[in-house]
């Protein structure tokens, strides 16, 4: 009886195993994928060889915004307002993605973002402001942006801007 | 002394000085910046000192312009939510609906709760960094990069 019982619990232990293996095969990916989503993985995109520039004249901002773009691996400049923005592409500098503040003084980001546009830049341009009414959005994106982040910049924020612009595809 | 750290960060958050945004922060410390965190405390109560002159010598002057106050509060809020300063963001709001309604009582009356929560939470932040700098590493680098 004794033999039996051990038998049937290999059995089943092996059966579950087996099971296990078969699913572990199938659905290692698929569980990953899930895992690290929840877990909130942070993509490192160094390889991509992204370039951005921060546009903010807030230096706690500018900090900030720095360094999550440094945690994602992606080399970026900064600078204070949109005239700044505006003189560095005049320079001949050009960037994969610009992150752009709405309030500054000299040049503010609508106007900053308009102009960038009428000089034929193309880079993917991502408002980020604290501004959140309706119509304060909608001006800011009619002037050619191509994404909207309410401040304050977080990683997922910013990941979701990468994703949104097509610079990031979770595998 | 670790310990001590923990929950001295611990009862800022359940205080309400702070707010997740802090955390977000901590998340970007790493071996490269293991005070990055502090670096950008440091930017925003210089930063924000600067604001509050600025509001200090315009309410002074007794000529409430209130867009000005307004944009400078709007400078003031957007750094203070930058950081997770919780409880100085609340008092930046309230501030700017006085401003809105063109309450001249109402934002100096306010304009000292501001500083109140300001000069509360950059005591409270000096301590905890210079106990975290004290504890060593493993509390101010959260993640080698």
């Amino acid at each position: 009886m004794i033999l039996f019982l051990c038998y049937i619990t290999t059995g089943l232990l092996l059966l579950i195993r087996d099971c296990n293996e078969f699913l572990s095969f199938c659905h290692k990916h698929i569980f990953l994928e899930v895992f690290f989503a929840m877990a909130g993985e942070v993509p490192n995109l160094a390889e991509s060889k992204l370039t951005a520039l921060v546009v903010d004249d807030n230096f706690v901002n500018q900090s900030i915004h720095h360094k999550l773009l440094d945690r994602l691996g992606i080399k970026n400049d900064v600078v204070c307002n949109g005239q700044e923005a505006v003189d560095v592409h005049c320079s001949g500098r050009n960037y994969d993605l610009i992150l752009m503040d709405m309030d500054m003084p000299i040049m503010n980001g609508i106007q900053a973002t308009k102009r960038l546009r009428e000089m034929g830049i193309e880079s993917k341009i991502a408002g980020v402001t604290t501004r959140a009414e309706e119509e304060e959005v909608k001006e800011f994106m009619e002037a050619g942006l191509n994404d909207f982040q309410e401040k304050p910049l977080t990683i997922s924020k910013l990941v979701s801007i990468l994703r949104n612009l097509d610079f990031y595809v979770q595998a | 002394m670790q310990r001590q750290v923990a929950l001295i960060k611990k009862s800022l958050f359940d205080q309400g000085y702070l707010d997740e945004q802090f955390m977000e922060l901590e998340e970007l410390q790493d071996d490269a910046n293991p005070n990055f965190v502090e670096e950008v405390a440091t930017l925003y109560f210089k930063d924000s000192i600067r604001l509050i002159n600025s509001i200090d010598q315009a309410l002074e002057r007794g000529s409430f312009d209130f867009n000005r106050l307004d944009n400078y509060m709007h400078q003031f809020k957007g750094s203070s939510t930058s950081i997770g300063a919780s409880k100085v963001k609340t008092e930046c709001t309230m501030f700017r609906e006085y401003c809105r309604v063109g309450n001249a009582e109402g934002c100096l009356r306010i304009f000292q709760q501001v500083k109140k929560e300001h000069a509360t939470l950059r005591k409270k932040l000096e301590h905890y960094f210079q106990l975290a700098r004290q504890a060593g590493p493993k509390e101010t680098a959260r993640r080698s990069k």
